[in-house]
């Protein structure tokens, strides 16, 4: 199946060996690059299949698709294909519900990117081995907690009679409230049930990756006189900083798709206008809904894309200047 | 490394392969006319074919269920009728997604989608000629004629069509089922059981004797006796003021819901209307949204003040699932409350102290007490694609399950085995559980039906599942028929749109609306600063601007055809 | 272990075993509210009873999950599935990850954006389910276990891995050695790729081993329901809450709240206690990385 395939990355790669700066075995690149190129074939292959081949699907957003027809042979839709995005930006709330996408996700964003690094910058400075161990445990423990569960918790501790949050409250002379009903408090709970979730686990990756850093630098650094906290300002925090630039970058591109299954748990009528977000109005118009609208539904996901792709290309772009660490 | 990943591919290739080999085959076999019995054999009239054949049946499946093929009730109809079934079973939360995706196959259609059929998929597939018609006289598959599939094949089903399955009702069974253009793409799931039909507002009777009995100057009326929301207001103020439960706290609750839409539903028909979307005018005459009525406001004013009163749980819009209501019915804190049953909210040891009461009317309605209710007859209980060679098969096992067996086997199984009669005249039959099942008596029904968990059934039937032989459903049956003199359908269940555009059109409009609205009465309640005359207006305005004007319009022009049909 | 300065270092170990303290304790006590709530009886939790600790001791919702013989099958079949799908998984990043991060490579840009596009578009539910279909996968393990198998975001942060943290002039030396693209791989990066590794392992078993959705759209056969899958049946089961529908007796459980905790416990205790054996990789990749200059 990749016979031409082969020919053409042969020969691609080429002109890669005149440049290159390891000249010693020139007969042996070929071969070199052709085996980097075989390592990235299967992976190649399963993303064309799994991932770029149901692609062809999008194609129903321009259409008025119905199951019987099937994908390619459903109408088109109205406008030159069009409708259903216009229906979807001449929403009475459309930019309510854009507005409280970005609120969720830019608090998200900022939290989730920030406080990771710095729990795994303070676990690293840990010292003693059993409790290094166990705060380490404890935090990547409510990650396996589901969903459910934990609006179900956030429900009941926020009870108006009996909640600990509200006796908290009581107890330094504020006064109880629904604060599932707040407004106010929406996007706090949201962020901050996320990060009892899911800091630890987040912290695990640069948990990882500080092990890998040189000791000989600190030791250096200590020799130099270098303080603690100097050091993970100069030693520690540039070897996962690569890393958290990634990581945040992939979050930038995804500033549009906050995940609808806990918003919709969380959501309570007096919260509606600040908890609707794109995701859970597609959830509500189709899997959600008795009449399933799939093209209204991948029209506003290809929506959410275009936008999430000019976002991450932006800031690659910006970081690639910046920092030099980019996407690609 | 490599060669695992070589492997692998290969795997895949050949899996591929030989899924697509088996897929291929399944096509071959050739239809034998011959087989199929019209009227079953001498010793057995329930057999549809001589040598066994097998049906491929999609079907909704609960979490709760077993696999298909090993309930009791299929396992008895396979015997009976000497047809095997292949089920394509799928889950409940992706139900809609799989049947899309068996349509989008037209090689491999089943032969029959079991319940969980949808009006808008039939209007919008049968102009395709998606579904085979029940009622089309020149029907023809598997190369003969066969004609018309209910006169032919299903002598139950047409005899319980023909007496609108002796259901007092204005409901035409036939016109639920038949589309526009005259044909009956679906048989009908019916189901004329009270407790099922409505969601029942309970009150606690005995928080009323309580406080007839400390307090005698208050003078409460019974739960019976109450009939106008300002009489349930006076008896809500009296569960807050007083102590109904003696426990000398004052920690009652006069009236929860698990959402506020279910308390609406019986606070609005107090107010004429019992929905908070288009509805049918109590005269008939059109259709009216009512939630930019004058009843309407009514009604917000009216639940405002229970709230501002603390009548109203303040919690109400903070719970949102069954459990939160629980915790305070447990404790003996609920004095009134909206369930389909009182023992699933304040327990086993309370239950038998809550009685169901209602509708009511009030100052600015003085009609006929309404009350919102389901409707009998729905065109949901089983399609055939066009296609299948079967539907003379397929017809008569639906008979079969229309049948007095057939609606006993899917409620609650075979007589003499899962269930008996109690005396000669049948007035009462008792539900028998091995004695070595671990479970509960609703996780062993669902060994034997599906109608356990997806609430799936052709013939949910009074006359059988009435007579069940058990003291809390007994309760709850009597209790629940109170209501069945005053339902309301808030739009004709035999109303049909003209084609899937507008079925699309609506369910998106109602999508939107439905947020707006409920998102706009919590405001309205919640708010102590405005009433809800001050911000009504910009509340209707609102309302506009989601295009309440254009569902209506969609709607009034289906009424019309449907009145015209009448 | 190394010569820091005493007195200061003191002061500053003990404010972070305070924070982190602190820290866990708060982390920790919505913890103890499952557990607790998983050991109390029905009621109690009903009731929103239980704090921290079990209200009217109770392992009747235990009982109740494992009286399932499904369970027992879901363990073993979560077991296959993660087992097989970890060692795919990890193949299929690594050896992508790996050119990845080679900056000889020419196209590496521009196979970096043909995976990282797929972050951001799918086609959706019915497209990908037709694609499952056509490749025979239907009803098989292999539903359960190849789609979603590369995670392109892992891929990513493999990548960046080891760009950011193999200095290049290693593998440049050990090219000019005349050492094979492979060998390279397999010998000089992957060992020193031990941290990320035992990180990436760890999310492939974590994501198999919660793996719930593939099961619901891919398969209709119980044999092989996933632990999750059943768990969930369970609860479904037990759930009063279907208020629609049609009430077939006046006994009805009201065990579902309890079951909630107790199924969160069920499953993820198993993958709990395999955390601390990952750490000690981390550990370990910090003795490695002293080395390695």
């Amino acid at each position: 199946m990749s016979h031409p395939q082969k020919t053409d990355l042969i020969t691609s790669s080429l002109p890669q060996q005149a440049e290159g700066t390891v000249k010693r075995r020139p007969s042996g690149r070929r071969f070199r690059n052709l085996s980097l190129y075989l390592l990235l074939l299967p992976t190649v292959v399963y993303v064309f299949l799994l991932h770029y081949l149901p692609m062809g699907g999008l194609i129903i957003a321009f259409k008025d698709y119905n199951s019987f027809q099937g994908i390619f042979q459903s109408p088109w839709a109205g406008m030159g294909g069009f409708e259903h995005f216009y229906s979807f930006v001449t929403l009475p709330n459309f930019w309510a519900i854009v507005r409280n996408t970005l609120v969720l996700s830019v608090a998200s964003i900022a939290f989730n990117t920030v406080l990771p690094i710095i729990l795994a910058l303070m676990i690293n400075e840990i010292r003693v081995g059993w409790f290094k161990k166990t705060v380490q445990t404890i935090s990547y423990a409510p990650y396996f907690i589901s969903v459910v569960v934990v609006v179900g918790m956030l429900f009941s501790f926020s009870d108006l009679e009996r909640g600990i949050f509200n006796n908290i409250i009581a107890a330094f002379g504020g006064t109880r409230s629904n604060l599932m009903e707040s407004q106010n408090l929406f996007a706090f709970i949201y962020v901050a049930s996320g990060l009892w979730q899911g800091l630890g686990w987040w912290a695990i990756i640069y948990v990882g990756t500080l092990s890998n850093v040189d000791q000989n630098l600190h030791e250096a650094a200590v020799i130099d006189g270098a303080g603690r906290l100097r050091r993970i300002w100069c030693i520690n925090l540039p070897a996962i900083l690569p890393m958290a630039i990634i990581m945040f970058i992939l979050s930038i591109g995804n500033m549009l798709s906050v995940g609808f299954e806990k918003v919709y748990l969380m959501q309570t009528d007096s919260t509606l206008a600040v908890s609707e977000i794109i995701s859970t109005y597609v959830y509500r118009v189709s899997l959600g809904s008795r009449l399933p609208e799939y093209s209204y539904a991948a029209a506003i996901g290809l929506f959410n894309s275009v936008i999430n792709i000019i976002l991450l290309v932006t800031a690659n772009l910006i970081s690639r200047r910046v920092s030099e660490t980019s996407l690609w | 490394m490599k060669r695992k990943i070589l492997s692998f591919l290969i795997a895949l290739v050949l899996m591929a392969g030989a899924s697509a080999a088996l897929f291929g085959c399944g096509g071959g076999e050739t239809y034998d006319p011959d087989n199929f019995l019209p009227a079953g054999t001498a010793e057995n009239p329930w057999q549809i074919v001589k040598e066994p054949v097998t049906l491929d049946i999609f079907v909704p499946r609960g979490g709760m269920n077993p696999p298909y093929r090993e309930m009791k009730m299929f396992q008895k109809l396979s015997e009976l009728t000497n047809l095997n079934f292949n089920f394509i079973e799928a889950e409940v939360s992706t139900y809609d997604n799989l049947r899309s995706t068996t349509w989008e196959d037209k090689n491999n259609l089943p032969d029959l989608f079991l319940f969980n059929n949808t009006v808008a998929e039939q209007v919008a597939y049968s102009q395709f000629g998606a579904f085979v018609a029940f009622n089309d006289d020149e029907l023809t598959a598997g190369g003969i004629h066969v004609g018309n599939l209910i006169e032919n094949y299903m002598p139950n089903y047409r005899a319980l069509l023909d007496a609108n399955f002796n259901i007092d009702t204005e409901t035409d069974a036939k016109k639920v089922a038949m589309l526009d253009d005259g044909y009956m793409y679906s048989t009908l799931s019916v189901n004329d059981v009270p407790r099922d039909l409505t969601f029942k507002m309970f009150i606690n009777q005995q928080w009323i004797d309580n406080i007839n009995e400390d307090y005698p100057d208050r003078d409460l009326p019974d739960a019976d006796e109450i009939a106008t929301v300002e009489q349930y207001i006076e008896v809500l103020r009296a569960f807050k003021e007083c102590d109904p439960n003696r426990n000398g706290k004052n920690d009652e609750v006069p009236v929860t819901a698990k959402s506020m839409e279910y308390l609406s539903n019986f606070i609005l028909a107090a107010y004429g209307y019992v929905s908070s979307d288009v509805e049918v005018k109590n005269d008939g005459s059109g259709l009216v949204y009512t939630p930019v009525t004058e009843a309407y406001q009514k009604y917000l004013e009216t639940v405002r003040m229970m709230y501002q009163e603390g009548l109203l749980d303040n919690q109400v819009f903070s719970i949102t699932t069954d459990s939160q209501m629980a915790v305070k019915g447990y404790a003996g804190r609920l004095g009134s409350f909206c369930a389909a049953a009182a023992y699933i909210t304040v327990g086993m040891d309370l239950e038998d102290q809550y009685v169901t009461f209602g509708p009511l009317t009030s100052e600015y309605y003085t009609g006929e007490p309404l009350q919102w209710g389901f409707s009998n007859f729905t065109a949901s209980g089983a399609t055939i694609p066009t296609g299948t060679p079967y539907v003379r098969e397929v017809a008569r096992l639906l008979d079969i399950m229309y049948s007095e067996l057939g609606t006993q086997l899917i409620a609650y199984g075979m007589e003499g085995e899962d269930w008996t009669w109690d005396d000669e005249a049948h007035t009462s039959w008792t539900f028998h559980v091995p004695a070595d099942w671990a479970g509960t008596q609703e996780e062993y029904r669902a060994t034997i039906t599906p109608n356990v968990g997806t609430a799936s059934a052709l013939y949910w039937s009074y006359d059988f599942v009435g007579k069940m032989n058990d003291p809390i459903i007994t309760d709850l049956n009597r209790m629940s028929e109170r209501y069945m003199p005053y339902l309301k359908l808030p739009v004709p269940e035999e109303l049909k749109f003209a084609n899937a555009d507008e079925y699309t059109e609506v369910s998106r409009l109602r999508t939107n609306l439905d947020l707006y609205v409920r998102s706009s009465v919590s405001d309205f309640v919640r708010n102590a600063d405005q009433t809800v005359a001050e911000g009504w207006q910009s509340y209707v305005d609102g309302m506009k601007g989601y295009n309440y004007e254009r569902l209506l319009g969609i709607y009034e022009a289906a009424y019309q055809r449907y009145l015209q049909g009448r | 272990m190394m010569i820091e300065n005493r007195g200061k270092d003191k002061v500053f170990n003990w404010v972070i075993l305070i924070l982190m303290g602190l820290y866990a304790f708060v982390t920790l006590l919505p913890l103890l509210h499952v557990l607790a709530n998983s050991f109390s009886s029905a009621d109690a939790v009903n009731r929103g009873a239980v704090g921290l600790w079990p209200v009217e001791f109770s392992l009747e919702s235990y009982a109740r999950v494992f009286r399932e013989e499904s369970i027992l099958r879901g363990y073993m079949n979560t077991l296959i599935y993660t087992a097989v799908g970890t060692v795919l998984q990890l193949v299929l990043q690594f050896t992508a990850a790996y050119p990845l991060s080679r900056r000889d490579l020419k196209g590496r840009n521009f196979f970096s954006f043909y995976f990282v596009l797929t972050m951001f578009i799918n086609g959706g539910l019915i497209p990908t389910y037709l694609v499952v279909k056509a490749l025979g996968m239907l009803n098989t393990r292999w539903a359960m276990i190849i789609p979603g198998c590369v995670g392109i975001y892992n891929l990513i942060i493999i990548r960046t891995y080891i760009t950011s943290s193999i200095p290049w002039e290693l593998q440049e030396a050990a090219m000019i050695d005349g050492c094979s693209n492979v060998r390279l791989f397999w010998s000089i990066v992957l060992p020193l790729c031990k941290p990320i590794l035992a990180v990436m392992t760890l999310y492939a078993i974590v994501g198999y081993w919660n793996a719930y959705f593939n099961s619901l759209m891919y398969m209709w056969n119980d044999d092989l329901y996933p632990l999750q899958r059943v768990l969930q049946n369970i609860l479904i089961a037990n759930d009063t809450g279907n208020i629609g529908g049609s009430i077939g007796s006046g006994e009805q459980a009201l065990l579902s709240e309890s079951l909630k905790y107790v199924t969160i416990v069920v499953s993820s205790a198993p993958i709990l206690f395999l955390y601390p054996f990952f750490q000690r990789f981390f550990e370990k990749g910090l003795m490695v990385g002293g080395v390695k200059g």
